[in-house]
């Protein structure tokens, strides 16, 4: 045992004239009687009486010595063990693992007590914040003593279905400075996402081996080529010691399509396809089980419904223009060639006399205000990109392209360059005007033989796409923390965004939605269409609660009532029984 | 001007001394007779002479028929005599402005009815305060000396007390005893004394409600008013219904000893006027038991 405050011994100066004052104080007063002979013929007859009346005031002088005692050694703050008391962060884990159930209560409300005991054991000049992590760390107090904040905060932590992101902990040891003022306690049941244990972080292990097993990938597609053959893919893994035959359910607009029998084998199994037939929507996969994490038993997938951007051409040599989009009609109809109310427009030479919002333009000629009144031909081009990866040039050479016919152009001001010559000369840029938006391509496609190029058809595809906001695939499922894209959306789009289980849409305006929190189906609804998310845990590191469950030795912190809290208890209940003593020579 | 002197004080003894006449009439007396012969106006009898008897009670006239010499007797017109022993030990401190007044009281009414009145204080010794007095005449010295008195001492002995008053006063007569009759040795024995001499005997106990009831709580140091001894006590219910047992049983026998020996006996509290105890009195006939 230590003293972290030994100078409050002194304390116990105060005792002996705390005894000569309660000698004063047990003093009885003194009351005149006239018939002092009747009360000793009483007392006569009461002779017990007085001998405990002498034994109770001893007593009464222990218990007071007592509880002095108690409290010159609370106010010393004894303490067993080797907590050094500097400030804390007690850090939560609240990742979905954390959700398991361990013996009737979930890991997280085992934690949670676990902060609690260490926040009661705060010995009044100890600081400690609250924060919690999953896939980000999140404060919920700033470093405080108050005990009541502390206790707050720590039940403002809410289990989720986020799991657990390693890089999350590696922000705390990118904080060195802390290192030495501040003990970080993560309280956790060890699975740290594959990610190791950060330096300066200690371990606080909660809850024990859990039977559980659960989705851990999926994806569902349709089979290319057909209209309603679908191929789900599906990856389980099981911390049960021995395998465990369940069904997986296969579910669409909350019926059953399929039951699959499957043998769950211990640890991660091998991932398993399955075909079937099936509309486009919303599925949900489900292992009819009941273990320890619920979250992982399901996943949520999305077969996406076909939405073409709908092009038109507005060329005189239309016969390549109508087969690149046609290709990609075929393949994944993501194009869908029309001849009216279109979203896109191929022209060549001129602006096209369309409605089309979003048109591309190729071999500019004659004077116009997307690129003025165009100059001689350049002679020599060396083309290179402006903005590097950009979506637009996806799987294009642009240096090995050829750019003939290309003119010196005057590109508005506010110009987005896509592709330029080395002299800074645009050759494929993006102007925004009042009510559409083009893309100018400085070339001939016959000069520059493009038409025969597998770049033709791409180039088609990634402008088309790019225009239309669409140059990123929806994936079947996103696990959570995981960002979205939103189809047509943009910095001055506004989508409509439905949660799973939320009630009210929210509104949220850019390109992406996340990160994703909530295990089920998102909704997206902007003008471009009406779009669906899937969300599942999808986890190995979350579902094999066992796989990685700490075996270090728990911090050394103090946790529960301290010592000087029980001692000031002990004075207390000791002067409550001294009160009873001390109300008894006062009133009888 | 003091409480005993005061008009209206004075002024409720007259009060009482009138209902005192209503009630008893002409027993109030010097007017009461006596078996005792001796010199008077009403011829009783006759009696042989004997040396030493008065020349001028021998009837001459039955000598010169009879040569006999007898003398004659008439029955005498006794006054009675009041004693008063007012207990003025520091136990009465609290009760002694009653006593007083219970004093003055029936002192008024003997001295308005021409009997003899002598008052003593006693506490640790006796003490003459009134030296016999008789008549109207004598009040207000009675009352300015029951002003003056005081309590003294530092116990109270009854029993030598009460010698000492039988070795003062053989002369009969009613002897009035106003205390608390706390008395630590007894009171039976001092009881006998004060009727040695065939002295009529009244008591007036007065108490007060504390000594009767124990109000008390807890430690308590208790220091005699008398003796000034201590003793510390833990006062819980138990003791208070014990004490209060006791100051009961002491006062139960106190009224068993006054029947035994056919002593009157009124018991009074402090907080009851002393004129309604007086009347009290005079409606059960007076002191006589």
């Amino acid at each position: 045992m230590t003293l972290l405050s030994p100078a409050f011994l002194w304390a116990l100066a105060a005792l002996l004239p705390l005894a000569a004052v309660y000698l004063l104080k047990v003093r009885p007063r003194r009351t005149p009687a006239t018939a002092m002979f009747l009360w000793q013929r009483v007392q006569q007859q009461r002779k017990a009486t007085s001998l405990f009346r002498r034994l109770r005031d001893a007593a009464s002088l222990v218990l007071v010595a007592l509880a002095m005692i108690a409290l010159a050694l609370a106010m010393a703050r004894p303490q067993f063990g080797d907590d050094d008391r500097r400030d804390l962060l007690i850090l939560i884990d609240r990742s979905a693992s954390m959700v398991a159930r361990d013996g009737g209560a979930t890991r997280l409300a085992r934690a949670r007590d676990e902060a609690q005991r260490i926040v009661r054991a705060l010995d009044g000049q100890q600081r400690a914040a609250v924060a919690s992590v999953a896939g980000s760390i999140r404060y919920h107090a700033p470093m405080t003593t108050d005990r009541r904040a502390l206790s707050r905060a720590i039940d403002a932590v809410l289990p989720g279905a986020m799991p657990m992101r390693a890089d999350a902990l590696a922000e705390l040891a990118e904080r060195s400075d802390w290192a030495d003022d501040i003990r970080v306690v993560l309280l956790s049941d060890g699975l740290l996402g594959g990610g190791e244990l950060p330096d300066g972080v200690e371990l606080l292990t909660v809850g024990g081996p859990a039977d559980n097993a659960g989705i851990v990938a999926c994806d569902m597609q349709r089979i290319a080529g057909s209209t309603d053959q679908l191929a789900l893919y599906v990856q389980l893994a099981s911390s049960f010691d021995e395998p465990v035959n369940v069904d997986l359910l296969i579910e669409h607009d909350g019926a059953v399509q399929r039951v699959v029998p499957m043998t769950v084998q211990p640890g991660l199994n091998d991932g398993q396809m399955v075909e079937l037939t099936g509309p486009a929507g919303p599925w949900r996969v489900r292992l009819d089980i009941d273990d320890a994490l619920p979250l992982d038993d399901a996943a949520y997938l999305v077969v996406a419904r076909p939405q073409p951007i709908r092009v038109t051409v507005a060329a005189e040599d239309r016969y390549f223009f109508d087969h690149s989009v046609q290709a990609f009609a075929d393949v994944d109809r993501s194009l869908q060639l029309v001849t009216e109310d279109a979203d896109v427009v191929l022209a060549q030479r001129a602006e096209p006399a369309t409605n089309a919002p979003l048109q591309v333009i190729f071999a500019p000629q004659g004077r116009s205000l997307l690129w003025g009144e165009p100059g001689e031909p350049l002679d020599v081009v060396l083309p290179r990109p402006r903005v590097d990866d950009h979506a637009a040039l996806r799987y294009l050479n642009v240096a090995s392209m050829r750019f003939r016919g290309a003119r010196r152009l005057h590109p508005p001001d506010d110009a987005v360059v896509l592709v330029e010559t080395h002299t800074g000369m645009p050759l494929i840029y993006q102007v925004r005007t009042t009510d559409r938006t083009s893309v100018v391509i400085n070339l001939d496609p016959a000069e520059s033989e493009l038409f025969l190029s597998v770049h033709f058809p791409v180039l088609v595809h990634n402008i088309v796409s790019h225009l239309a906001r669409r140059t990123e695939h929806l994936a079947s499922t996103y696990r959570p923390g995981e960002h979205a894209p939103i189809p047509g959306g943009g910095a001055d789009i506004t989508t409509r965004i439905a949660r799973p289980g939320a009630d009210e849409p929210r509104a949220l305006t850019g390109e992406r939605l996340g990160p994703l929190r909530e295990l089920g189906i998102y909704q997206m609804d902007n003008d471009a269409g009406v779009w669906l998310v899937g969300t599942s845990l999808a986890s190995p590191h979350e579902t094999l609660l066992e796989a990685a469950l700490a075996q270090a030795a728990p911090p050394a912190i103090s946790r529960g009532w301290p010592p000087s809290s029980l001692l000031l208890l002990l004075a207390i209940v000791v002067l409550v029984a001294e009160s009873l003593l001390y109300h008894r020579r006062k009133v009888g | 001007m003091g409480m005993l002197t005061d008009p209206a004080f004075i002024s409720r003894l007259e009060s009482l001394y009138l209902v005192a006449r209503k009630v008893l009439g002409g027993q109030l007396q010097a007017d009461r007779r006596t078996v005792r012969k001796g010199s008077g106006i009403t011829f009783a009898d006759y009696a042989e002479y004997a040396p030493g008897d008065d020349h001028r009670s021998i009837d001459w006239r039955v000598y010169g028929r009879l040569e006999q010499l007898l003398i004659k007797m008439f029955e005498v017109e006794q006054d009675m005599t009041l004693y008063v022993l007012l207990d003025a030990s520091p136990s009465m401190a609290a009760k002694f402005d009653t006593a007083r007044q219970l004093a003055a009281a029936l002192g008024y009414i003997a001295l308005n009815n021409m009997d003899r009145l002598i008052v003593h204080t006693m506490a640790d010794d006796l003490r003459l305060l009134v030296e016999p007095s008789y008549g109207r005449a004598a009040v207000l010295p009675f009352l300015e000396a029951l002003e003056t008195a005081g309590t003294f001492g530092h116990d109270t002995r009854f029993d030598t007390c009460a010698r000492n008053f039988a070795l003062r006063h053989r002369r009969r007569g009613m002897v009035l005893v106003i205390s608390d009759f706390f008395f630590p040795s007894g009171f039976e024995q001092g009881l006998q004394r004060l009727s040695y001499h065939g002295h009529d005997l009244f008591c007036l106990q007065i108490q007060s409600l504390e000594e009767q009831r124990c109000d008390l709580k807890g430690d308590v140091e208790l220091e005699c008013v008398e003796t000034g001894a201590t003793q510390q006590v833990t006062v819980t219910a138990r003791e208070a219904a014990a004490y209060e047992q006791a100051v009961h049983d002491w006062n139960a026998s106190l009224r068993t000893a006054c029947a035994r020996r056919g002593i009157g006996l009124v018991h009074t509290t402090s907080d009851v006027p002393f004129d309604h105890v007086v009347q009290s009195i005079l409606r059960r006939g007076g002191l006589l038991t």
